[in-house]
Protein backbone atom coordinates (compact mmCIF):
# COMPACT_ATOMS: atom_id res chain seq x y z
CA UNK A 1 0.00 0.00 0.00
CA UNK A 2 1.56 3.06 -0.78
CA UNK A 3 2.34 5.38 2.10
CA UNK A 4 -0.03 8.16 1.80
CA UNK A 5 2.02 11.11 3.06
CA UNK A 6 -0.57 12.46 5.94
CA UNK A 7 -3.71 10.43 6.07
CA UNK A 8 -6.65 11.27 8.62
CA UNK A 9 -6.21 9.68 11.82
CA UNK A 10 -9.54 8.94 11.86
CA UNK A 11 -9.66 5.85 14.21
CA UNK A 12 -7.36 7.42 16.56
CA UNK A 13 -9.78 10.34 16.99
CA UNK A 14 -13.31 8.52 16.92
CA UNK A 15 -11.22 6.30 19.86
CA UNK A 16 -9.88 8.97 22.17
CA UNK A 17 -6.44 8.10 21.48
CA UNK A 18 -4.90 11.62 20.22
CA UNK A 19 -3.06 13.79 22.14
CA UNK A 20 -4.34 17.32 22.92
CA UNK A 21 -1.58 18.22 20.13
CA UNK A 22 -2.66 15.91 17.94
CA UNK A 23 -6.17 16.88 17.90
CA UNK A 24 -5.68 20.16 17.81
CA UNK A 25 -3.62 19.45 14.51
CA UNK A 26 -6.52 17.96 13.07
CA UNK A 27 -8.82 20.58 14.02
CA UNK A 28 -6.23 22.99 11.96
CA UNK A 29 -6.70 20.36 9.04
CA UNK A 30 -10.75 20.74 8.78
CA UNK A 31 -10.46 24.07 8.91
CA UNK A 32 -8.33 24.12 6.31
CA UNK A 33 -9.82 21.18 4.43
CA UNK A 34 -13.36 20.00 3.15
CA UNK A 35 -12.33 16.79 3.38
CA UNK A 36 -10.71 16.05 6.58
CA UNK A 37 -14.10 18.55 8.21
CA UNK A 38 -16.35 16.10 6.70
CA UNK A 39 -14.68 13.13 8.07
CA UNK A 40 -14.93 14.49 11.55
CA UNK A 41 -18.54 16.29 11.22
CA UNK A 42 -19.51 12.43 9.61
CA UNK A 43 -17.55 10.82 12.88
CA UNK A 44 -18.99 13.06 15.56
CA UNK A 45 -21.60 10.27 16.60
CA UNK A 46 -19.85 7.39 16.65
CA UNK A 47 -17.19 9.32 18.79
CA UNK A 48 -19.71 10.34 21.08
CA UNK A 49 -20.64 6.46 21.66
CA UNK A 50 -17.36 5.40 21.97
CA UNK A 51 -16.83 7.33 24.80
CA UNK A 52 -19.04 5.53 26.75
CA UNK A 53 -17.06 2.43 28.37
CA UNK A 54 -20.26 0.34 28.87
CA UNK A 55 -20.65 0.84 25.40
CA UNK A 56 -16.86 -0.06 24.43
CA UNK A 57 -17.16 -3.03 26.75
CA UNK A 58 -20.43 -4.23 24.38
CA UNK A 59 -18.68 -3.56 21.53
CA UNK A 60 -15.44 -5.61 22.39
CA UNK A 61 -17.40 -8.51 23.69
CA UNK A 62 -19.11 -8.64 20.12
CA UNK A 63 -15.66 -8.64 19.11
CA UNK A 64 -14.38 -11.50 20.90
CA UNK A 65 -16.98 -13.91 20.16
CA UNK A 66 -16.44 -16.95 17.79
CA UNK A 67 -17.86 -16.05 14.49
CA UNK A 68 -21.25 -17.68 13.71
CA UNK A 69 -20.63 -21.01 11.30
CA UNK A 70 -23.65 -19.10 9.10
CA UNK A 71 -22.38 -22.19 5.96
CA UNK A 72 -22.69 -24.97 8.26
CA UNK A 73 -25.89 -24.27 9.83
CA UNK A 74 -27.42 -23.34 6.01
CA UNK A 75 -25.95 -26.64 4.70
CA UNK A 76 -27.29 -28.57 7.29
CA UNK A 77 -30.93 -28.95 8.79
CA UNK A 78 -31.54 -29.58 12.27
CA UNK A 79 -30.98 -33.42 11.84
CA UNK A 80 -27.53 -32.57 10.39
CA UNK A 81 -26.45 -30.47 13.11
CA UNK A 82 -27.35 -32.48 15.89
CA UNK A 83 -25.45 -35.50 14.29
CA UNK A 84 -22.64 -33.23 13.44
CA UNK A 85 -22.32 -31.81 16.93
CA UNK A 86 -22.41 -35.29 17.86
CA UNK A 87 -19.70 -36.57 15.85
CA UNK A 88 -17.84 -33.54 16.90
CA UNK A 89 -18.44 -34.07 20.71
CA UNK A 90 -16.87 -37.69 20.19
CA UNK A 91 -13.56 -36.57 18.03
CA UNK A 92 -13.05 -34.14 21.40
CA UNK A 93 -13.49 -36.62 23.81
CA UNK A 94 -11.00 -38.88 21.94
CA UNK A 95 -8.75 -36.01 21.63
CA UNK A 96 -9.15 -35.55 25.30
CA UNK A 97 -8.69 -39.18 26.17
CA UNK A 98 -5.53 -39.57 24.26
CA UNK A 99 -3.76 -35.79 24.75
CA UNK A 100 -1.14 -35.83 27.33
CA UNK A 101 -1.82 -31.91 27.62
CA UNK A 102 -5.97 -32.01 28.11
CA UNK A 103 -6.39 -28.79 29.66
CA UNK A 104 -4.82 -27.31 26.48
CA UNK A 105 -7.37 -28.50 24.71
CA UNK A 106 -10.33 -27.47 27.03
CA UNK A 107 -9.18 -23.90 27.20
CA UNK A 108 -7.93 -22.95 23.70
CA UNK A 109 -10.16 -19.99 23.64
CA UNK A 110 -8.83 -17.96 25.79
CA UNK A 111 -5.81 -17.39 23.15
CA UNK A 112 -7.72 -15.15 21.74
CA UNK A 113 -6.39 -12.69 24.14
CA UNK A 114 -3.78 -9.89 23.55
CA UNK A 115 -2.57 -8.48 25.93
CA UNK A 116 -0.80 -4.95 27.48
CA UNK A 117 0.92 -3.53 29.91
CA UNK A 118 -1.72 -2.01 31.04
CA UNK A 119 -3.74 -5.48 31.54
CA UNK A 120 -5.20 -6.85 34.50
CA UNK A 121 -2.23 -9.53 35.96
CA UNK A 122 -5.28 -12.14 36.28
CA UNK A 123 -5.58 -11.99 32.26
CA UNK A 124 -2.45 -14.38 32.46
CA UNK A 125 -4.05 -16.81 34.39
CA UNK A 126 -6.43 -16.97 31.59
CA UNK A 127 -3.77 -18.21 29.50
CA UNK A 128 -4.43 -22.12 28.82
CA UNK A 129 -1.95 -24.12 31.02
CA UNK A 130 0.62 -25.83 28.68
CA UNK A 131 3.98 -26.78 29.59
CA UNK A 132 5.66 -28.39 26.23
CA UNK A 133 9.14 -27.42 27.55
CA UNK A 134 8.16 -29.93 30.50
CA UNK A 135 9.90 -27.19 33.05
CA UNK A 136 10.35 -28.27 36.65
CA UNK A 137 9.61 -25.88 38.84
CA UNK A 138 10.40 -26.57 42.35
CA UNK A 139 9.84 -24.56 46.01
CA UNK A 140 11.53 -26.64 47.73
CA UNK A 141 9.18 -26.97 50.91
CA UNK A 142 7.40 -30.66 51.39
CA UNK A 143 4.83 -29.67 52.35
CA UNK A 144 4.31 -26.51 50.75
CA UNK A 145 3.35 -24.72 53.94
CA UNK A 146 4.96 -21.04 54.46
CA UNK A 147 4.29 -18.72 57.21
CA UNK A 148 3.93 -14.65 56.77
CA UNK A 149 7.22 -13.79 56.79
CA UNK A 150 9.01 -16.13 55.49
CA UNK A 151 10.66 -16.36 51.66
CA UNK A 152 9.96 -19.04 48.97
CA UNK A 153 13.47 -19.91 47.53
CA UNK A 154 12.03 -21.28 44.29
CA UNK A 155 14.01 -22.74 40.75
CA UNK A 156 12.94 -23.26 37.71
CA UNK A 157 14.92 -25.50 35.36
CA UNK A 158 15.10 -23.72 31.56
CA UNK A 159 16.27 -25.65 28.74
CA UNK A 160 17.54 -22.53 26.54
CA UNK A 161 17.52 -19.48 27.42
CA UNK A 162 13.92 -17.73 28.30
CA UNK A 163 12.52 -15.11 29.78
CA UNK A 164 11.02 -15.67 33.03
CA UNK A 165 7.47 -14.33 35.26
CA UNK A 166 6.19 -15.70 38.23
CA UNK A 167 2.55 -14.60 39.26
CA UNK A 168 0.72 -15.13 42.73
CA UNK A 169 -2.51 -15.42 42.89
CA UNK A 170 -4.03 -14.86 46.28
CA UNK A 171 -7.05 -15.88 47.85
CA UNK A 172 -8.74 -13.07 47.57
CA UNK A 173 -8.45 -12.96 43.87
CA UNK A 174 -5.53 -10.59 43.54
CA UNK A 175 -2.36 -11.50 41.15
CA UNK A 176 0.77 -10.12 41.93
CA UNK A 177 3.90 -9.98 40.06
CA UNK A 178 6.46 -11.64 42.02
CA UNK A 179 9.41 -11.99 39.63
CA UNK A 180 11.38 -10.32 38.53
CA UNK A 181 11.15 -8.45 41.99
CA UNK A 182 11.00 -5.03 40.39
CA UNK A 183 11.03 -3.19 36.91
CA UNK A 184 14.40 -2.38 36.43
CA UNK A 185 15.51 -6.11 36.71
CA UNK A 186 15.38 -8.14 33.15
CA UNK A 187 12.88 -11.30 32.58
CA UNK A 188 15.75 -12.83 30.06
CA UNK A 189 17.33 -15.39 31.96
CA UNK A 190 20.17 -17.59 30.54
CA UNK A 191 19.53 -21.71 30.14
CA UNK A 192 20.08 -23.83 33.37
CA UNK A 193 18.76 -23.29 36.80
CA UNK A 194 16.94 -20.10 37.56
CA UNK A 195 16.64 -19.37 41.21
CA UNK A 196 13.94 -16.71 42.53
CA UNK A 197 12.28 -15.42 45.68
CA UNK A 198 9.20 -13.98 46.62
CA UNK A 199 6.85 -13.25 50.08
CA UNK A 200 4.73 -16.49 49.96
CA UNK A 201 2.12 -13.77 50.87
CA UNK A 202 2.19 -9.99 51.10
CA UNK A 203 3.80 -8.44 53.89
CA UNK A 204 1.11 -6.10 55.11
CA UNK A 205 -1.41 -9.43 54.87
CA UNK A 206 -2.84 -10.47 58.19
CA UNK A 207 -3.05 -13.86 58.08
CA UNK A 208 -5.75 -15.36 60.87
CA UNK A 209 -6.43 -18.70 58.88
CA UNK A 210 -4.90 -21.55 56.19
CA UNK A 211 -4.83 -20.02 52.95
CA UNK A 212 -3.72 -21.27 49.42
CA UNK A 213 -2.20 -19.89 46.84
CA UNK A 214 -1.07 -20.76 43.58
CA UNK A 215 1.83 -19.87 41.69
CA UNK A 216 1.76 -19.29 37.71
CA UNK A 217 5.83 -19.34 36.12
CA UNK A 218 5.45 -18.27 32.98
CA UNK A 219 8.28 -18.60 30.35
CA UNK A 220 8.51 -17.12 27.17
CA UNK A 221 11.06 -16.60 24.17
CA UNK A 222 13.91 -14.21 25.34
CA UNK A 223 13.22 -10.48 24.60
CA UNK A 224 9.18 -10.81 25.48
CA UNK A 225 8.27 -8.54 28.60
CA UNK A 226 4.74 -8.61 29.60
CA UNK A 227 5.43 -5.49 31.97
CA UNK A 228 5.74 -3.45 28.53
CA UNK A 229 4.68 -4.69 25.45
CA UNK A 230 1.54 -6.09 23.89
CA UNK A 231 1.28 -9.65 23.32
CA UNK A 232 -1.36 -11.29 20.74
CA UNK A 233 -0.92 -14.67 22.53
CA UNK A 234 -2.54 -16.53 19.39
CA UNK A 235 0.38 -15.12 17.06
CA UNK A 236 2.81 -16.57 19.62
CA UNK A 237 2.07 -20.05 18.82
CA UNK A 238 1.22 -23.12 20.58
CA UNK A 239 4.26 -24.05 22.07
CA UNK A 240 6.00 -20.17 22.13
CA UNK A 241 5.26 -20.41 26.01
CA UNK A 242 5.26 -22.44 29.10
CA UNK A 243 3.46 -21.88 32.05
CA UNK A 244 3.41 -24.25 35.09
CA UNK A 245 1.32 -23.94 38.27
CA UNK A 246 2.34 -24.96 41.74
CA UNK A 247 -0.03 -24.43 44.63
CA UNK A 248 1.27 -24.01 48.62
CA UNK A 249 -0.28 -22.69 51.87
CA UNK A 250 0.35 -20.19 54.02
CA UNK A 251 -0.41 -20.58 57.99
CA UNK A 252 -0.92 -18.19 60.94
CA UNK B 1 -14.52 41.81 10.52
CA UNK B 2 -12.58 40.21 13.77
CA UNK B 3 -10.54 37.12 13.71
CA UNK B 4 -13.07 35.45 15.29
CA UNK B 5 -15.68 36.72 13.02
CA UNK B 6 -13.89 35.19 9.82
CA UNK B 7 -13.40 31.74 11.65
CA UNK B 8 -17.25 31.73 12.10
CA UNK B 9 -17.75 32.56 8.70
CA UNK B 10 -15.13 29.93 7.58
CA UNK B 11 -16.82 27.56 9.74
CA UNK B 12 -20.49 28.67 8.70
CA UNK B 13 -18.67 28.19 4.88
CA UNK B 14 -17.13 24.47 5.65
CA UNK B 15 -20.31 23.51 7.25
CA UNK B 16 -22.83 24.13 4.59
CA UNK B 17 -20.54 22.19 2.33
CA UNK B 18 -21.34 19.73 4.60
CA UNK B 19 -24.80 19.89 4.79
CA UNK B 20 -25.63 20.81 1.20
CA UNK B 21 -26.07 17.05 -0.23
CA UNK B 22 -28.74 16.54 2.84
CA UNK B 23 -30.36 19.07 3.52
CA UNK B 24 -29.99 21.09 -0.07
CA UNK B 25 -31.34 24.58 0.18
CA UNK B 26 -32.32 24.15 3.86
CA UNK B 27 -28.65 24.05 4.57
CA UNK B 28 -27.56 27.87 4.94
CA UNK B 29 -30.27 28.03 7.68
CA UNK B 30 -28.94 25.04 9.54
CA UNK B 31 -25.67 26.57 8.93
CA UNK B 32 -26.41 29.93 10.25
CA UNK B 33 -28.31 28.89 12.79
CA UNK B 34 -25.68 27.09 14.24
CA UNK B 35 -22.86 29.37 14.03
CA UNK B 36 -25.43 31.93 15.53
CA UNK B 37 -25.00 29.36 19.17
CA UNK B 38 -21.82 29.75 18.50
CA UNK B 39 -22.36 33.28 18.63
CA UNK B 40 -24.63 33.24 21.10
CA UNK B 41 -23.48 30.85 23.64
CA UNK B 42 -19.64 31.04 23.50
CA UNK B 43 -19.12 34.70 22.74
CA UNK B 44 -15.45 34.84 24.40
CA UNK B 45 -13.74 31.95 22.93
CA UNK B 46 -11.74 33.07 20.33
CA UNK B 47 -9.27 30.15 19.29
CA UNK B 48 -10.58 28.80 15.83
CA UNK B 49 -9.67 25.31 17.28
CA UNK B 50 -11.94 25.13 20.17
CA UNK B 51 -14.68 27.12 17.93
CA UNK B 52 -14.63 23.62 15.82
CA UNK B 53 -14.31 21.37 18.42
CA UNK B 54 -17.68 23.61 20.13
CA UNK B 55 -19.47 23.23 16.46
CA UNK B 56 -18.66 19.29 16.42
CA UNK B 57 -19.98 18.96 20.42
CA UNK B 58 -23.19 20.85 19.24
CA UNK B 59 -23.75 18.77 15.90
CA UNK B 60 -26.80 16.74 17.82
CA UNK B 61 -28.46 19.86 18.22
CA UNK B 62 -27.79 20.90 14.39
CA UNK B 63 -29.24 17.61 13.39
CA UNK B 64 -32.15 18.10 15.77
CA UNK B 65 -32.82 21.48 14.92
CA UNK B 66 -32.82 20.65 11.39
CA UNK B 67 -35.52 17.98 12.00
CA UNK B 68 -37.56 20.78 12.53
CA UNK B 69 -36.98 23.24 9.92
CA UNK B 70 -38.62 25.02 8.35
CA UNK B 71 -41.74 24.16 10.87
CA UNK B 72 -40.53 26.35 13.41
CA UNK B 73 -36.86 28.15 13.83
CA UNK B 74 -36.55 26.80 17.86
CA UNK B 75 -33.00 25.19 17.24
CA UNK B 76 -31.09 28.47 19.10
CA UNK B 77 -33.85 28.40 22.20
CA UNK B 78 -33.68 24.53 22.07
CA UNK B 79 -29.94 24.45 22.66
CA UNK B 80 -31.11 25.94 26.25
CA UNK B 81 -32.16 23.42 27.65
CA UNK B 82 -30.99 20.07 25.59
CA UNK B 83 -32.23 17.95 28.86
CA UNK B 84 -35.94 18.47 28.47
CA UNK B 85 -35.42 17.26 24.88
CA UNK B 86 -33.69 14.57 25.40
CA UNK B 87 -36.36 12.21 26.72
CA UNK B 88 -36.96 8.77 26.35
CA UNK B 89 -37.23 9.04 22.85
CA UNK B 90 -33.88 10.79 22.24
CA UNK B 91 -32.69 7.90 25.37
CA UNK B 92 -34.22 5.08 22.67
CA UNK B 93 -32.37 6.92 19.76
CA UNK B 94 -29.13 6.27 21.74
CA UNK B 95 -30.14 2.36 22.46
CA UNK B 96 -30.69 2.15 18.41
CA UNK B 97 -27.28 3.85 17.59
CA UNK B 98 -25.15 1.93 19.58
CA UNK B 99 -27.46 -1.37 18.42
CA UNK B 100 -26.88 -0.06 15.05
CA UNK B 101 -22.60 0.24 15.75
CA UNK B 102 -22.64 -3.19 16.98
CA UNK B 103 -24.07 -4.99 14.25
CA UNK B 104 -22.03 -2.98 11.97
CA UNK B 105 -19.20 -3.71 13.57
CA UNK B 106 -19.90 -7.69 13.14
CA UNK B 107 -20.22 -7.07 9.82
CA UNK B 108 -16.78 -5.64 8.84
CA UNK B 109 -14.35 -7.94 7.59
CA UNK B 110 -11.56 -9.24 9.97
CA UNK B 111 -8.60 -7.17 9.41
CA UNK B 112 -11.12 -4.52 10.01
CA UNK B 113 -12.39 -5.85 13.61
CA UNK B 114 -9.07 -6.89 14.62
CA UNK B 115 -8.08 -3.28 14.15
CA UNK B 116 -11.36 -2.07 15.87
CA UNK B 117 -10.53 -4.45 18.78
CA UNK B 118 -7.22 -3.40 19.39
CA UNK B 119 -8.48 -0.03 19.82
CA UNK B 120 -11.32 -0.88 22.10
CA UNK B 121 -8.35 -2.70 23.96
CA UNK B 122 -7.00 1.11 24.80
CA UNK B 123 -3.50 -0.44 22.22
CA UNK B 124 -1.77 2.51 21.13
CA UNK B 125 -1.35 3.45 17.54
CA UNK B 126 2.55 2.95 17.40
CA UNK B 127 1.60 -0.70 19.02
CA UNK B 128 -0.96 -1.20 16.69
CA UNK B 129 1.19 -0.55 13.63
CA UNK B 130 3.68 -2.94 15.12
CA UNK B 131 1.28 -5.91 15.29
CA UNK B 132 0.64 -5.61 11.95
CA UNK B 133 3.56 -5.02 10.10
CA UNK B 134 2.75 -1.51 8.66
CA UNK B 135 3.92 2.14 9.14
CA UNK B 136 1.53 4.35 11.51
CA UNK B 137 0.40 6.17 7.94
CA UNK B 138 -0.82 3.18 6.63
CA UNK B 139 -2.69 2.24 9.48
CA UNK B 140 -4.08 5.11 9.39
CA UNK B 141 -5.16 4.70 6.00
CA UNK B 142 -6.53 1.08 6.91
CA UNK B 143 -8.50 2.67 9.43
CA UNK B 144 -9.96 5.14 7.85
CA UNK B 145 -11.31 2.68 5.20
CA UNK B 146 -11.97 0.35 7.85
CA UNK B 147 -14.34 4.03 9.63
CA UNK B 148 -15.89 4.38 6.36
CA UNK B 149 -17.11 1.37 5.32
CA UNK B 150 -18.62 1.00 8.98
CA UNK B 151 -20.41 4.42 8.25
CA UNK B 152 -21.53 2.55 5.02
CA UNK B 153 -22.84 0.02 6.44
CA UNK B 154 -24.52 1.60 9.23
CA UNK B 155 -25.98 4.41 6.61
CA UNK B 156 -27.45 1.30 4.30
CA UNK B 157 -28.76 -0.43 7.47
CA UNK B 158 -30.64 2.89 8.71
CA UNK B 159 -31.82 3.73 5.07
CA UNK B 160 -33.15 0.10 5.04
CA UNK B 161 -34.81 0.47 8.23
CA UNK B 162 -36.37 3.54 7.87
CA UNK B 163 -37.73 1.64 4.37
CA UNK B 164 -38.96 -0.67 6.33
CA UNK B 165 -40.86 1.83 8.36
CA UNK B 166 -42.20 3.09 5.74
Amino acid sequence: MPDETNPIPLAAYLFGKLTHEEQSELMRRALSDQKVFNQLWDAVDQRELLQNPAVRARLLRRLEEPAPRSFWSQLFGPLGRTLLASAAVACVALILVQSPDRTWYGTERPLTLVTTPQSNLAEFFRLPARNPLHLPVDLHRSPAVFHPGDVIHATVILASPSAVFALRHDPNGSVHLVFPSDLAASANQPAGEVPFSFDPVSPTEDVTARESFTLRVLVLPPGIDLRNQSIEWARLGRHAYSTVEVGYEVVP
Amino acid sequence: MSTRDEILSRLRRRLVSTLRPRFREKAEDIAHDTVAVLLEKYPNVEDEVQLLKLLYTIKRFVSLGAARKPAEDQFPEAFDSPDQRLGAEQELTENDKVDALESAIGQLGERCKRLFRYRLKEMETPEIATHLNVTINNLYQIEMRCTERLRAIMTGSRHTSEGKHA
